[in-house]
């Protein structure tokens, strides 16, 4: 499919006017917080916050639309998936935003500051890869132990102890093949939940497939036409400071 | 229809009969009721959409701020034995100046309950062979690792796993085999 004129012209009117910057210091911000906070997950690329600049003039409609002073990002919009996850702490975000930014999505979520950064928030979400892994308990480092008794099998025992499966097989690799009376298990307090196991390549495809969801089939070329076309010929600079 | 045609003509050549004549007569009658309820169904195909469409809102499967802009009958799980249809739901929320897409693959019981939900992005479900639905591109449940190109279904369809084939490795043969996918 083709970008229509109308986008077009749209988004080509920001070269000249500044107020489509407005938000910029904003993003740059959030952006650089959240590369600060997740490099030491694998795999991990920084993000380039001018993407997420270019999302927003995709998006809004500029200053002139009505959404540039309220949910500018459309995080929220009525039936917004988006919107529903990162209130509900789903898909891991809980993982990506801070709690700030958790509760005040709750109830500000029209004001333009909380949208953008729930849009990087669930940005960064849908570019993550996940796994349900044994998380041990970072309040308790003791090695617990446990005697084996008759009739006892490992889920039981994991059940019983506060522990998972997967943390007594990998302490006690014996145990993975039986078990027996009078074996004793070392394990760990721990619980199964999500955490990043590495990251999608960043591309303004991927964006449009994880972020837009495949709704705009031109999404991507649309983020490809601002980054390419539009900001080069910006009268100002692309540096919020 | 162009069958019965060729049947009647032929064998009105060979007879020359009144009784002849009536026993074509009774044949191409015949012909024509065992042909006229496929005839019927194509004059007022079942949309089984607008069944299906009311059953997912009845469950409230379909958010009525969105925009439902395809609905359709993929094919039906064979899970322990009991048919499971499975329907592909393609939905927008409208935006400032882009929709944002909601797609989903929903798999129904015989009674067209959900009992699954899975959700995708740009893939697409293609067809079912006994448990297992084949997608285009890579799908992960409920956002978590692994992810594949085959889901395979359990427990009355709720439980699904991930699996991945090579997808020049699909098991289905080709068109003109006369064993095309209907499952």
């Amino acid at each position: 499919m083709a970008i229509t004129q109308n986008w077009k012209d749209t988004v080509n009117s920001g070269i000249n006017d500044a107020r489509w910057d407005e938000y910029d210091e904003l993003i740059e911000k959030e952006v650089n917080g959240l590369n600060l906070r997740l490099t030491g997950t694998p795999q991990f690329g920084k993000l380039d916050w001018l993407l997420i600049k270019s999302m927003l003039w995709t998006e809004s409609g500029g200053p002139d639309n009505a959404s540039w002073k309220k949910r500018v990002m459309q995080i929220g919009n009525p039936g917004d998936p988006a919107y529903q996850v990162m209130k509900d702490g789903k898909e891991g975000s809980t993982l990506i935003m801070d709690s700030a930014l958790q509760n005040d999505l709750k109830t500000l979520i029209d004001k333009p500051e909380v949208n953008i950064r729930a849009a990087i928030a669930y940005l960064y979400t849908r570019l993550a890869k996940f796994e349900i892994q044994s998380i041990p308990d970072p309040k308790d480092a003791k090695i617990y132990e446990y005697e084996v008794k008759s009739g006892d099998n490992l889920s039981v025992i994991a059940s019983k102890h506060g522990t998972t499966l997967d943390d007594l097989q990998s302490r006690n690799p014996a145990a993975k093949v039986m078990i027996k009376p009078g074996q004793k298990l070392k394990y760990r307090k721990a619980k199964m939940g999500m955490v990043i196991v590495g990251w999608r390549t960043i591309t303004t495809a991927e964006i449009a497939s994880r972020y837009n969801g495949g709704g705009d089939p031109d999404y991507g070329s649309k983020l490809d036409y601002i980054l390419k076309d539009v900001f080069p010929k910006l009268k100002r600079s692309l540096k919020s400071n | 229809m162009m069958k019965t045609e060729w049947l009647g003509a032929a064998q009105t050549a060979n007879c020359a009969t009144k009784h002849c004549f009536n026993v074509v007569m009774i044949v191409v009658a015949g012909l024509l009721a065992i042909t006229s309820p496929a005839q019927g169904k194509e004059a007022n195909p079942l949309n089984d959409r607008q069944i299906v469409l009311g059953a997912l809102l009845k469950s409230g499967a379909l958010n009525k701020d969105r925009q439902l802009v395809h609905l359709s009958h993929v094919c039906n799980l064979q899970i322990d034995g009991r048919q499971f249809p499975v329907v592909d739901v393609m939905e927008l929320v409208p935006g400032a100046a882009t929709p944002r897409g909601v797609n989903r693959i929903i798999v129904l019981t015989d009674g067209l309950m959900p009992v699954q939900t899975i959700n995708y992005t740009t893939q697409r479900p293609l067809f079912c062979k006994d448990q297992r639905l084949f997608v285009h591109g890579d799908i992960m449940i409920g956002e978590v690792l692994p992810e594949g190109n085959v889901l395979s279904f359990s427990g009355n369809g709720r439980n699904v796993s991930v699996q991945q084939i090579d997808v020049n490795k699909l098991p289905i043969p080709a068109t003109g085999t006369g064993k095309p996918i209907l499952q």
